[in-house]
Order: structure tokens, then C-alpha cells, then sequence
């Protein structure tokens, strides 16, 4: 696991929008445009509001209750994911 | 662009305005003798204030718009251009605007556009030859212009298009225009449909590429590049006849909300009414239901084949340029049927030449 506890925060000078549960965003240096399913959309929108990973695994599991150790897990790997396409910084 | 289509598609379905035109102004520091726009000038009565806009713009993102295209006219000179763009960066939009680039001169410019959000300027360039841009223009010293502010956009960081309409008088040199593109690597953009202007005027129209340009043109795009050569549309009858009041809007200098930027007639006052009440009111309903299946004359040789249920075609009907042009947005105009019989000619010439070279073979 390449996540190492620290922060992340959404770069907010990314244009996005959701339609119909799902999340485009567009990461015009990159001249990219990014699909987020359903579960990497509600990281995408917690990530509007807080940076910490343990509030995000919290709210995250309001919403699945699998549990927050699987969470953690499941939304350090969706961050990595993230920051690798740029769409998260570190902070 | 699969991403990018699925969320088009899906915006579409659901009539989720992801792109929103907003005419700034009817004004312009160019002339174009193919100029749509029939007044070049705004109503000091009707013109809006920056609070206005600011107000309109969070109502589109609130309706779903992402993209957000700033025009005119000449969309630099609205007043408030400035406050626009970085408001409408602010809330989260992707800013692009369509410009000549007059109005871009110096590094400060550009650079200050790229501050305040803008992330791609798509640039009118229709000729490489100063002669021929600047006639079509009628301002001397434009092209030197456009190309500069290309180059300080391009230097700035800002992605940059050409847009290039092709016309009697300059289509013979447009692939100058790509090949200077690509050398440059700017996409390239052409437009083959010139329409009359909002008041009915045809006069543009008289300067549209003759049928042998075109011809010419298509033969010499599929010669380049032999995937572009033009394809019939599979479509069902059933099929909505276009994106208007779906997947896209406008908004006219005024604050009227239009379903498209061809349909001038206005869906109502977004200073005045909700988002939803005009997106969804009668107007809107009324031009977002037409089907292919109620557009006239599409019959005979724009046709490929037909059957009960669809046909494939080459006709790209606007709705907007059939109202301009003949009073009504049902009829398949002259030009559209003239372009699409074109397109339907460069077509069957590429499926004679792999007939031909399946029979060498």
C-alpha cells in the first residue's frame, strides 16, 4: 500500500459534475476526462467538505457499514488512484 | 473522449444542459462578411450588469452545465468579461471562449486569461493568406492579429483551436490552415454550414463554398485522411432530430435562455424565471420533441438506404438554419440536401475504390 496516512484534499480547480450518481471531472492539463463509479464518487464529494482520511472512512462507512478496516483499505487505494491521475494532492 | 461521449449521451438522455453558450455581446471589432449576427450592437435597455450574469451563471451550474462557451459577437468586449470568466472558474466551470483574438496583444492579456481560469481558446483563423482572412474579416491587419494572440494564448498555457468556416473564398486554402495546425499542434476545426442571419437576411449565405470546392475539399480530406471520409447516419425515425433543449443551451446577451444558439426565439428570461421552469415549460418541450420522423423532404438522395423503421442518411438538418433560411424548422433545406448529397458522393467513391482494390487484389 503506497498511502501513507497523509492528507489528501481535492484540487479544487478541477471542473466536475454529477449526473445521474455518476462523476465527471475534467483534468484539462492532462486534456483528460475521468468516470468515477458510484463508491469513488461519494470519496470525491467527502473530499470536498474534509481531507482526512479517517472522516472520509467514517462518513464512507455511514453509508456502506462494511466496517472501517475494509474501508480504509478500499479508500486509501481510491486516493492512490487518484492522486496518480492528479486529481488529489497531497497536503 | 469515451468518457466524454458517455456523460454527452447521458446529459442528452436525461436533458441536462452539460453545455451552456453565453453571448456576451452582440458586438464585434471584426465584420465577417459570413457573420450571422444581423446587428452588431447591443440594446443599452436590455444590456445586463455583472450581478446579472453572475446570477445566470449560478443557475446554469445549478441546472448542470460544466462547459461553459463565452461568445458574441466578440465575447472580450463585454464589460464585464473579466468578472464573468473568473466567477464562472469559481464555481466550478470549464471557462473556453470562442474569439478573434483581437483583443489579445500582449503577454499581460493572455496571461491574465489564464489566471482567471480560461482553459481553451478556440480562435477564428480562416486563411493563411493576410489577404484572404482579412477580406473575409473586412479589418486590415487582422490575420497578423489572430495569429498573434495564438501564439501569446499558446505561450500562456491556454489550449488553443482554430476554427475555420469554409467559404467560396477561402476553402481552396484551408488545408494550409490544418497543415499549419498540425505543424503548431492546434487542433483544427472546419465548418462547412454558413447560415443566414437571425433576421432572415441571406446575404451569408451567398458566399458558401460552390459544389466542386466542396467536392474537391472532401476528396482531398479522405485523401489525407481516410477515416474521415463521410459516413451515412444509421438512425431510427423515432430518433430526436438534434440536441436542442437537451444536452446543451444558450443564453443571449439579454439574459434570454434559448434551447440552442440557432433558435433565437427565447425559452424565456433566466433573470426572471428558474432554471427548470423555462427548461421545462412548453417551448422547450415542443422543439426538444421533434423526430427525425418529422422532418420533411429528407426523402430521395440524402437517402442511403430507408426502411420501415430508419433510414441511413448524410443529412445534417439543422433546425435553426431551416427556420432562418425558409420559415420552417421542418423542412430539409436546398443546402442541407446539397451538402449531403455531396457527402453521400465522396462516400460511394471510397466504397468504388475498395471495390476496386479488392478486385486487383
Amino acid at each position: 500500500m503506497q498511502f501513507n496516512n497523509t492528507d489528501r484534499f481535492q484540487r479544487c480547480d478541477l471542473p466536475w459534475q454529477e449526473i445521474e450518481g455518476r462523476i465527471l471531472i475534467l483534468s484539462p492539463e492532462r486534456q483528460k476526462a475521468h468516470d468515477l463509479n458510484r463508491s469513488a464518487g461519494h470519496i470525491w464529494k467527502i473530499l470536498s467538505e474534509t481531507k482526512s482520511l479517517e472522516d472520509i472512512v467514517i462518513q464512507m462507512n455511514d453509508i456502506y457499514g462494511v466496517g472501517t478496516k475494509q474501508l480504509t483499505t478500499d479508500v486509501c487505494r481510491c486516493l492512490d488512484s487518484m492522486g496518480r491521475e492528479g486529481l488529489v494532492a497531497r497536503g | 473522449m469515451e468518457v466524454l461521449n458517455r456523460f454527452r449521451n447521458l446529459a442528452t438522455n436525461k436533458a441536462i444542459p452539460l453545455q451552456a453558450s453565453l453571448e456576451l455581446t452582440y458586438r464585434c471589432n471584426e465584420r465577417c462578411t459570413h457573420c450571422y449576427i444581423d446587428k452588431f450592437w447591443d440594446d443599452p435597455s436590455k444590456v445586463l450588469s455583472k450581478d446579472d450574469w453572475f446570477t445566470i451563471l449560478d443557475k446554469l451550474r445549478g441546472a448542470g452545465s460544466l462547459y461553459l462557451i463565452l461568445m458574441g459577437g466578440e465575447a472580450m468586449l463585454n464589460p464585464y468579461f473579466w468578472d464573468i470568466l473568473e466567477y464562472a472558474s469559481q464555481i466550478g466551470f470549464h471557462a473556453s471562449m470562442i474569439t478573434n483574438g483581437l483583443k489579445i496583444q500582449t503577454v499581460e492579456v493572455a496571461e491574465q486569461l489564464k489566471r482567471k481560469g480560461l482553459k481553451v481558446a478556440t480562435v477564428s483563423l480562416y486563411s493563411m493568406d493576410p489577404n484572404i482572412h482579412d477580406s473575409m474579416t473586412t479589418i486590415s491587419g487582422s490575420h497578423k492579429k489572430t495569429l498573434r494572440a495564438i501564439e501569446l494564448l499558446r505561450q500562456a498555457g491556454i489550449e488553443v483551436g482554430v476554427n475555420c468556416l469554409l467559404t467560396e473564398r477561402n476553402i481552396e486554402g484551408y488545408f494550409e490552415v490544418v497543415d499549419w495546425c498540425i505543424a503548431n499542434n492546434i487542433q483544427c476545426k472546419e465548418d462547412t454550414n454558413i447560415t443566414a442571419k437571425f433576421n432572415g437576411d441571406k446575404a451569408p449565405t451567398f458566399l458558401r463554398a460552390t459544389s466542386d470546392q466542396l467536392i474537391n475539399y472532401y476528396r482531398e480530406r479522405a485523401r489525407r485522411w481516410p477515416n474521415s471520409r463521410p459516413t451515412p447516419q444509421e438512425e431510427q425515425f423515432n430518433d430526436y432530430a438534434c440536441n436542442i433543449a437537451k444536452g446543451k443551451c444558450a443564453v443571449n446577451p439579454y439574459g434570454d435562455l434559448l434551447g440552442c444558439i440557432e433558435i433565437r426565439k427565447p425559452l424565456g428570461s433566466l433573470l426572471h424565471h428558474d432554471f427548470e421552469t423555462l427548461w421545462q415549460g412548453l417551448e422547450a418541450k415542443k422543439w426538444r420533441s421533434i423526430k427525425l420522423k418529422d422532418i420533411k423532404g429528407l426523402e430521395g438522395h440524402a437517402v442511403l438506404n430507408s426502411s420501415h423503421d430508419g433510414c441511413s442518411h448524410f443529412c445534417e438538418h439543422c433546425l435553426g438554419m431551416a427556420l432562418h433560411e425558409s420559415g420552417d424548422p421542418l423542412v430539409a433545406t436546398q443546402e442541407s440536401l446539397r451538402l449531403a448529397n455531396i457527402k453521400k458522393q465522396i462516400f460511394l467513391e471510397g466504397q468504388d475504390n475498395k471495390g476496386n482494390s479488392s478486385g486487383h487484389s
